[in-house]
């Protein structure tokens, strides 16, 4: 369909404009009285001036903006899920070493690290990070969260590398409530004939869902202690696989996970699917009324 | 003054019997042709600002304060995209963030500008032509790595073409990381570097982390990760 501009262009002949070649010159004289500040209230047809003055104020982004990384030490449980998930590689885990009453040694976390006296928790090279948010999506814990902190430039490649304890939520923002969710959709199956029953599994799941029971096991000829798991408290970590030493555990889909459980976290910690965070009609991207 | 000096130095080059004498007297600074005005400008301005002047007001606050003033406010970068950063690139250029403000000019020649801005991951075939651009850009010169893909390769962090990271190639001043990075966040770092213009007398900045760094050249660094200021040849 045609517009009405095009619709008359054939026939209509061409009108003289007042102006002349000086015409360029008066039209960007008067955009630049009608759009200057203070002014446009004044002047009839005035509008608003659309340069966002950035340094002086800055624009309200969504809450669900990916800038830098947070993470809540009360609530990470050290699976080591979004390193693994992470289509960058760019999280490393950190093992720090805590005494026994500290806040952050959790029920939930692998009987090694009960025994060593110690938490791991991510620490990430930003200058390598493609800000796609799967380690949020997938972290079975909500703990790991972006700000909306975007001003991430720095002089020297190696400050790019953030810590663990620098990247730790304030602990009076944290809500200190523990959530475990099957968010991969994996769940562990054992080859038991391969099983050796070494139980290394056994110390390193995080959330203790592996026992240790008698079982069959053709190779040796006789029952010896194979992992049994209770996959209503499995989140799908993979940590059991990747410990085992003769590959006898493999991660399969057992059953549909819908998309409704992916959640987007803004800063504070609320969790709520994506289409919630962003509205259909953004106040942001209304354009200027015409004249 | 111009054309006093100018027409001086007309006259000294007539002494040396360059032969039209006659052509050049009294045109001034406009008549020299392009040779004689690089000799004049090392001259009368190179050269001076050089040696050191003597007069402590003109050397301390014309020569450094108004040169540096003059440096981190006309920050002009290459208009060179690589990839996708570069449409950040433009978004930054256009009236909603208005980047003339701070003084940023796109230009399209690397004899005319100041910054190498790089966005994109930079591939092996790239590689030289990126390091002839920042030979090509006159001193002082800095360079902006943006986007994660320059700072170490990114996403293609383990493919056969792509360069681990401008910093193995020129040295760099800046590092935004972001995939892609916001239009403000580019703003904020050209602001860093007018911050790191203005810390040339002090000599060092802080970084985020509020460590101390040197303030006057980016470093680069080898394909082991030790920090070098000299290029390999097969890296030129």
């Amino acid at each position: 369909m045609k517009s009405q501009k095009t619709e008359g262009k054939g026939t209509a002949t061409k009108k003289r404009r007042r102006g002349g070649v000086f015409r360029p010159i008066l039209v960007t004289l008067k955009q630049a009285v009608q759009t200057a500040p203070l002014i446009h209230k004044i002047v009839p047809g005035g509008r608003k001036p659309v340069t966002f003055l950035y340094p002086y104020e800055k624009l309200e982004s969504y809450q669900s903006y990916r800038g830098q990384h947070t993470i809540d030490w009360f609530k990470c449980i050290g699976c080591e899920l979004c390193a693994k998930v992470c289509p960058n590689e760019c999280i490393y885990f950190e093992f720090i070493k805590v005494e026994k009453d500290s806040p952050y040694t959790l029920p939930l976390r692998c009987k090694t690290d009960t025994m060593k006296g110690q938490v791991r928790r991510p620490a990430v090279d930003v200058g390598h990070c493609l800000f796609c948010g799967d380690c949020s999506e997938f972290c079975p814990t909500d703990a790991w969260m972006f700000t909306q902190d975007f001003e991430l430039a720095d002089y020297t490649r190696e400050d790019l590398f953030y810590h663990a304890d620098e990247l730790r939520k304030p602990d009076e923002l944290s809500d200190k409530k523990q959530v475990l969710l099957n968010r991969q959709g994996d769940e562990p199956i054992l080859d038991v004939d391969v099983c050796i029953g070494c139980a290394r599994c056994d110390r390193e799941c995080p959330t203790g869902c592996i026992s240790m029971t008698q079982g069959p096991n053709l190779r040796k000829g006789k029952p010896i202690h194979i992992p049994e798991f209770n996959y209503t408290v499995c989140i799908g970590c993979q940590q059991c696989c990747d410990v085992c030493p003769v590959d006898c555990l493999y991660m399969q889909e057992t059953t549909y996970k819908s998309m409704d459980q992916f959640y987007n976290i803004n800063f504070p910690g609320e969790a709520k699917p994506l289409e919630e965070w962003v509205p259909r009609k953004s106040p942001r991207y209304q354009m200027p009324p015409k004249r | 003054m111009m054309a006093a000096d100018g027409r001086a130095v007309g006259g000294k080059m007539d002494e040396a019997g360059d032969g039209s004498a006659q052509q050049k007297k009294g045109r001034g600074i406009v008549g020299l042709n392009s040779d004689d005005f690089v000799e004049w400008v090392t001259r009368k301005i190179e050269r001076p600002i050089k040696k050191g002047i003597a007069n402590p007001i003109i050397r301390t606050g014309l020569v450094q304060s108004f040169l540096n003033w003059a440096k981190r406010n006309s920050t002009w970068p290459l208009h060179w995209g690589i990839m996708c950063c570069a449409i950040e690139m433009a978004a930054t250029s256009d009236p909603r963030y208005d980047v003339e403000r701070l003084g940023v000019i796109y230009r399209s020649s690397p004899r005319q500008v100041d910054v190498l801005l790089l966005n994109g991951p930079i591939s092996h075939k790239l590689r030289p032509m990126a390091r002839r651009l920042y030979e090509q850009i006159p001193d002082p010169k800095w360079v902006i790595a943006m986007g994660e893909c320059t700072i170490c390769g990114g996403p293609y962090y383990d493919s056969y073409a792509v360069v681990k990271g401008a910093y193995t190639v020129m040295p760099v001043d800046i590092f935004i990381p972001g995939c892609p990075v916001r239009p403000e966040a580019l703003m904020y770092g050209f602001l860093k570097l007018n911050q790191k213009i203005k810390a040339e007398k002090a000599g060092f900045v802080t970084t985020r982390k509020g460590r101390k760094v040197s303030s006057r050249e980016g470093r680069m660094a080898d394909f082991t990760g030790k920090y070098t200021h000299e290029v390999p040849e097969d890296r030129r």
